[in-house]
């Protein structure tokens, strides 16, 4: 009996814990809540010597009473005392206890009272009988109630390792990066049961911690060796036993390279024993699958943008050889017959042409400025923010397009004061411009666009309004899309200016909007709805 | 100095320079041509022209090198050519004693009125006579009286000195910083917000249509510029 007396605790640390020694500091800060059940003994577990005083104070208890009654019952029924005593010791204290009582109880019950008095002979059958029931019962007992109480215990441990499960899947569904994946399944892995995780992975030639819990771990040399062995071979390298030398860790590798996670198991309570490895076993497999889930949506979307940017960079071709070919063909025409043909023509024919080659000229530096906004959206935009007159910029806005589009009249209106907004004045100028060049190209000659600013609750709104035909409502969703032409576009759209427009708009904090057909019923308004953000005090 | 004012024409661009050196040779300027920062250096020290233009990118030096250099021995007007959106480029010239810019592309005319602008203020020296016209606008600087049409306006004291400020420079364009020192002093360069209500009272009082300013424009990112013509 003399290994039964250790304490218990130390019994727990000896069995099954290969961490107890250098995870100290590891405690204070423990990640992932485990499922915190008291550490009980299972009912085969050894009796501590705790158990075995309680055990020998019931009997003791029991011996006393029967002293007592002594005389006042029957001398046989005085073992049922000792019966009850054995079975509130079996209940209370699991099976090995239960015995050990139920032995004292057979001690003690044939010394003091079965005759012969204090000796441990029995001279009559029917003591023999009580003395064999009173140990058939107290290990039967024992046996039943230990049985029970270990069922109870593995549910709620099973409840507990479930909960945990759960919790952890719906952690991984949460995140979107690899990155944050890798940290759910760390947090977790070292959460079963208050261990240690880390998550190591390449860079350049050798591994590098990424990320660990508790932070700041020691990894020595042959865990390090152990890890490098896992990531080169893609396999699983297992910790060795406790008192052997080797890593202290299991390294599991991630696939496509996403380096290795390490785990070594912390100080687990004995009910959980043999639950806390597959645990982490499934929370691995499930984090292996996330991690592959975040790689395929993230080179879903890598092949979406490249879709995308062939697809621009196509539109981008086809908008360069036409826009920039017809001006260059009518500048290079008409400055030619100037030349050539001086003499033949007449003062307003060699006017006309002038004015032709200077328009197109105008047109064709309206085209490369507007690639070159392209650009610079694309690249990001340098905002250069102020508090800006938002009427003085729209003006700027209308003057611009009024000198460009010579013959053409566009009607300008602006509440006074106009409220001062903070945005980028050159940009606005240019969105604004874009929209009343598109509004002027797909609007008949004698129509005039109608640029207006409004002040509305915590917002200002830029219109230009058309009289145009219209946009189609299948094209109303698209005319802000890079290189869009609608079916009745002709030859003069270049597909950028709405989308530079969007891109200028939405890169101040604010929105655009078509319109079509237009209050009124007809043509088409656009709308710039900037934020109005109080202004500090000057 | 003879009858023609010369213009000192600093560009790398042989296009640009043909095209400079034709319409001002035909308006009647006297054409000098330089091609690196330090052919222009040179080109001052040895003939100062009475004006120069002077395109920012260069290949020798940066086009905003030169000028701190030119300004540490002349004060020439200087007219910069830059790029239509470098706003930034066009207010750092501008501090640095630039007199005003022109964003290319752009028309000969609008050149020729720059040009035109910084001679007058440079030969009439600023601010020296008693009255002061803009369109329908006239300003008696002693009196502090400010009349359009004839009929008076009146402004507060702020709005005079703004008033007076870039109507004296007429034509030429005046960064924030520049005003801002002027009217407010050199604490208040941030406060670009305060100069634009002040800018927007003044327009309602002397714009004959206040939404669509004609004596007071604005140049974006820049500054403001009180035009010239009339």
């Amino acid at each position: 009996m003399g290994h039964l007396a250790l304490p218990h605790k130390d019994c727990i640390k000896t069995m099954d814990s290969p961490a107890s020694g250098p995870q100290k500091s590891g405690m204070s800060d423990r990640p992932a809540p485990n499922f915190g059940l008291p550490a009980t003994n299972s009912w085969r577990a050894t009796p501590g010597a705790r158990d075995l005083v309680a055990a020998v104070g019931i009997v003791g208890l029991a011996a006393l009473a029967a002293h007592l009654l002594r005389g006042i019952i029957p001398a046989p029924s005085l073992s049922l005392l000792f019966l009850v005593a054995v079975l509130v010791v079996s209940v209370s204290y699991g099976f090995w206890t239960g015995i050990a009582s139920s032995l004292l109880a057979f001690l003690a019950y044939n010394f003091f009272f079965v005759e012969p008095l204090h000796t441990l002979r029995v001279a009559k059958l029917e003591d023999i009988l009580a003395l064999v029931v009173l140990l058939a019962a107290g290990a039967t007992t024992g046996f039943l109630a230990g049985r029970m109480r270990e069922e109870a215990d593995g549910a709620k441990a099973r409840a507990g390792m479930l909960e945990q499960l759960a919790t952890f899947t719906a952690e991984l569904a949460e995140e979107r990066s690899e990155e944050a994946i890798t940290g759910v399944i760390i947090r977790h892995v070292a959460g079963v049961d208050d261990g240690s995780a880390v998550h190591l992975s390449a860079e350049g030639e050798s591994l590098v911690i990424r990320r660990a819990i508790p932070p700041d771990p020691v990894l020595g040399w042959p865990e390090w060796q152990a890890a490098e062995r896992a990531f080169r071979r893609g396999s699983e390298e297992a910790r060795t036993a406790p008192g052997w030398s080797g890593s202290a860790y299991t390294f599991v590798a991630l696939d496509q390279g996403g380096g290795v996670i390490g785990y070594r198991p912390g100080t687990v309570p004995r009910r959980v024993e043999g639950m806390a490895e597959p645990l982490r076993r499934t929370m691995l497999q499930q984090g292996q699958v996330a991690l592959e889930r975040a790689r395929f949506a993230r080179n879903v979307e890598a092949a979406e943008a490249k879709a995308e940017r062939e697809a621009l960079r196509a539109a981008l071709l086809s908008s360069l050889s036409h826009d920039l070919k017809t001006p260059l063909a009518t500048i290079l025409g008409g400055v030619s017959s100037l030349r050539e043909l001086d003499a033949a023509l007449g003062p307003a024919a060699r006017s006309d042409l002038l004015l032709a080659v200077e328009e197109e000229a105008g047109r064709l530096s309206r085209y490369v400025a507007n690639l070159l906004h392209m650009t610079r959206l694309k690249a990001g935009l340098d905002l250069r923010l102020d508090w800006i007159d938002a009427g003085d910029v729209a003006h700027g806005a209308v003057v611009r397009a009024r000198h460009s589009f010579a013959g053409r009249d566009i009607t300008f209106r602006v509440p006074a004061p106009c409220p001062l907004i903070h945005a980028d004045p050159v940009l606005l100028e240019q969105a604004l411009f874009n929209l009343i060049d598109n509004a002027l190209k797909f609007s008949p000659p004698a129509t005039a666009p109608a640029v207006s600013v409004e002040v509305e609750p915590a917002r200002l709104r830029i219109t230009v309004a058309d009289a145009g035909q219209g946009i189609p409502e299948g094209e109303l969703l698209h005319v802000f899309e890079p290189f869009f032409r609608g079916a009745h576009a002709g030859a003069s759209g270049t597909g950028l200016g709405l989308s530079i427009a969007r891109g200028i708009v939405q890169a101040l904090g604010g929105s655009i909007v078509a319109e079509s057909p237009a209050s009124g019923g007809r043509g088409t308004a656009m709308h710039i709805l900037l934020p109005l953000a109080a202004r500090p005090a000057a | 100095m003879s009858g023609r004012p010369s213009i000192l024409i600093v560009d790398d661009e042989p296009q640009i320079q043909r095209f400079l050196r034709h319409s001002l040779e035909a308006t009647g300027y006297e054409v000098l041509l330089a091609n690196s920062g330090a052919a222009a250096l040179r080109a001052v020290a040895s003939t100062p022209p009475d004006l120069v233009i002077l395109d920012l990118g260069l290949p020798d030096l940066d086009g905003k090198a030169v000028l701190g250099q030119l300004r540490q021995a002349s004060d020439v007007p200087v007219i910069v050519l830059s790029a239509r959106d470098e706003e930034a480029e066009k207010i750092a010239a501008l501090d640095l004693g630039a007199n005003d810019f022109v964003a290319k592309p752009f028309g000969i005319g609008e050149l020729l009125a720059r040009i035109r602008a910084c001679l007058r203020l440079r030969r009439t020296g600023g601010t020296g006579s008693e009255a002061l016209h803009l369109g329908e606008i006239s300003i008696d600087l002693a009196a502090h009286r400010v009349e359009r049409g004839g009929a008076p306006v009146r402004l507060t004291p702020k709005e005079f000195d703004l008033l007076v400020l870039l109507v004296s420079h007429a034509g030429r364009v005046l960064t924030h910083r520049q005003i801002l020192t002027k009217i407010w002093g050199p604490a208040h360069v941030e406060d670009v917000a305060y100069l634009r209500v002040f800018i927007g009272q003044l327009r309602q009082k002397v714009e004959s249509n206040p939404a669509e300013p004609r004596l007071i424009v604005t140049e974006p990112g820049v500054g403001y510029r009180a035009k010239a013509e009339g």
